[in-house]
């Protein structure tokens, strides 16, 4: 059952992501293919969201606050930030660990304040707003270290030595392997930990905290793991986007991204790690097709998905899916 | 100048920050208080007031007038932001937190399309200064300290005094039992979402000429009047004022010795902390 759904979910964003990067390559080649890679980190990055919203009910206007700190700690070790530090000493490698445990860190600090101060439901969304404004304007002022309006510029891209062996994710179509061999990893492994007897408890969160503290659960406790966990892959999201984007800037960190992100889960369909993974393509992508058009359209064309997600009630594109499947009955019966 | 002047002025200056912040966090506080719906567009509802001082003058109208149509129009606006889709809302915190946000972008981006980015200035209506300890304090700062100091005793005074606002404290008690003695739900919350709108359009009116009026400036406010209300408590409206002359207050102070970012995150980290360990707020007696 476990590995069978990780499966099945890795397998359909292994789908998606060739399909994306088919039709991205078809339509404008390498740079499109570019493009589409970029698209599919944010989708890992909705994939985090989903998680910690879809799943656990716990809403988040924050999250880019750790995908944007991940694409910092990137940007910094590979740039030679944190050279006195033998082990850090510019490689991939230590880029993308630390991309994923600083933002886990930031997140059990901040999370110990929040979920022990039982800080739930609309405050808690507020406060991660509040935290992700405050963090980029922080990022803004301190130019020093987070590079102020021009960001940090010339990221160096994935480069991987084991051994003799030797990878640089520089030609388009190998940083778009090697997204999507993560997106698909971090996708079944996500889903293979929302089938453990944690996943259901997670479940519990969302549809009622109360009944989950009567059955004995630390509730508090569930929250910090999951929200930790969310991080981390925030965070690695976070890593490699700069090292594809090869720049990165205040507003990774911002509330803009943050609800972008919502947008996406929304669009795609709570509670399903693919939906969230769909959403984030397909928004990104028909948002650029639109700033063809009009680029200062964008916000309102955001602002008017948040409005007709809410109004329309229904679960996004896995809702619709749902629908279609439950009016079709299936021959198998599974 | 002498060091007790200095104080002094810090203190005016920070009464000014408290009051601004104060105006702004009741309308949040009632609509998120009574109503149950966390405004996210309440920071733009601020810009709103704010642009149309700024349309005002550039009709060639007076500063007093300007404010007076703010308080109409943002009025108005929330008038009709209720009656379309606000009123879906009520008792859905989150959908009203994607909603409102939703919003809260639309309303920034169609001020950016019709105003440019461009940050604008807007000159106080009173210029001048009050000779005081040996320095001029602008006369302007002493309008908003008054104007602060008759409107909060007017919410008081509305919300404990009438029957309106009689109807509203028994809505958000019990909103069905409400209406069964006959008070139209539906009604009181679209005047108390009114109410909330056009002190946000007061308030942004007034702190126009103190910031430069740009379409986004209402985020700041928007988190800096939600901390005040937690920490304050939602009980009760004593608490918004306990919250906003709290944060207010110590970002004067903070600002004084940095930057008012560095005041601003700090201010945040406190807040966090403290509602660890209150999480009821500060001034709400349980």
């Amino acid at each position: 059952m476990l590995l069978r759904r990780s499966l099945t979910t890795g397998i359909t964003v292994l789908i998606i992501s060739t399909i994306a990067g088919a039709l991205g390559h078809g339509f404008g080649g390498e740079a499109g293919l570019r493009q589409i890679t970029q698209y599919l980190v944010l989708g890992l990055f909705a994939m985090s969201v989903d998680f910690l919203w879809g799943y656990s009910g716990l809403l988040s206007f924050g999250q880019a606050v750790f995908f944007g700190l991940g694409a910092f700690c990137y940007a910094w070790v590979r740039k030679g930030t944190f050279a006195f530090i033998p082990v850090l000493e510019n490689s991939s490698l230590a880029g993308l660990l630390s991309a994923i445990v600083l933002p886990a860190l930031l997140a059990v600090i901040v999370g110990y304040f929040l979920f022990y101060g039982k800080i739930t439901g609309p405050n808690f969304t507020v406060v991660t707003l509040a935290l992700s404004f405050l963090v980029s304007l922080l990022a803004l002022g301190w130019s020093g270290v987070f590079g102020g309006y021009t960001g940090l510029p010339h990221v160096p891209p994935l480069a991987l030595t084991l051994g003799n062996w030797e990878m640089s994710a520089r030609a388009g179509m190998t940083s778009f392997v090697i997204v999507t061999a993560l997106c698909v990893i971090a996708a079944a492994g996500l889903r293979s930990i929302l089938a453990t007897p944690f996943g259901l408890a997670l479940e519990g969160l969302r549809d009622s905290e109360q009944r989950l503290q009567y059955l004995g659960m630390n509730v508090a406790q569930v929250k910090m793991v999951v929200w930790t966990i969310s991080a981390a892959v925030a965070g690695l999201a976070g890593g490699i986007y700069s090292s594809i984007a090869g720049y990165v800037a205040y507003d990774l960190l911002g509330v803009l991204l943050s609800t972008e992100a919502v947008v996406w889960v929304a669009v795609g369909g709570r509670g399903a790690l693919v939906g969230a993974f769909l959403g984030a393509v397909l928004v990104r992508a028909v948002s650029y097709a639109l700033s063809g058009i009009a680029l200062s359209y964008w916000m309102l064309f955001l602002g008017v998905l948040f409005i007709l997600v809410v109004l329309l009630g229904s679960n996004g594109i896995m809702g619709l899916v749902e629908r279609f499947r439950r009016g079709v009955p299936s021959a198998t019966g599974s | 100048m002498g060091t007790g002047a200095l104080i002094a002025l810090q203190g005016l200056n920070s009464a000014v920050i408290i009051s601004t912040l104060l105006l702004v966090a009741i309308g949040l506080w009632i609509i998120y208080g009574l109503m149950g719906v966390l405004n996210l567009a309440h920071g733009e509802l601020l810009a709103l007031g704010a642009y149309t001082v700024v349309a005002a003058g550039m009709l060639g109208l007076n500063g007093w007038i300007g404010t007076l149509l703010a308080v109409i129009v943002v009025g108005f606006i929330g008038y009709l932001l209720e009656r379309t889709f606000v009123h879906r809302l009520y008792l859905r915190p989150l959908e009203s937190l994607l909603a409102t946000w939703g919003l809260s972008l639309i309303i920034r981006q169609v001020l950016q399309l019709v105003f440019g980015a461009a940050p604008r200035r807007v000159s106080a209506p009173v210029t001048g200064g009050v000779p005081m300890l040996g320095m001029a304090f602008p006369v302007y700062y002493l309008v908003i300290l008054a104007t602060t100091a008759i409107i909060v005793p007017l919410i008081l005074w509305l919300f404990y005094r009438t029957t309106l606002g009689m109807k509203i404290r028994a809505v958000l008690q019990d909103r069905e039992m409400a209406q069964c003695l006959g008070v139209k739900a539906a009604t009181i919350n679209t005047y108390a979402f009114v109410i909330g709108a056009a002190l946000a359009g007061f308030a942004g009116a007034m702190i126009a000429p103190l910031i430069s009026v740009e379409p986004w400036m209402g985020s700041a406010f928007l988190v800096r009047s939600f901390m005040a209300v937690i920490v304050g408590g939602v009980g009760a409206i004593l608490g918004v004022v306990g919250g906003s002359a709290l944060i207010g207050g110590l970002e004067g102070v903070i600002a004084f010795f940095g930057s008012s970012v560095i005041a601003q995150v700090i201010v945040l980290g406190l807040v966090i902390a403290i509602i660890r360990f209150r999480p009821e707020g500060l001034f709400t007696q349980k």
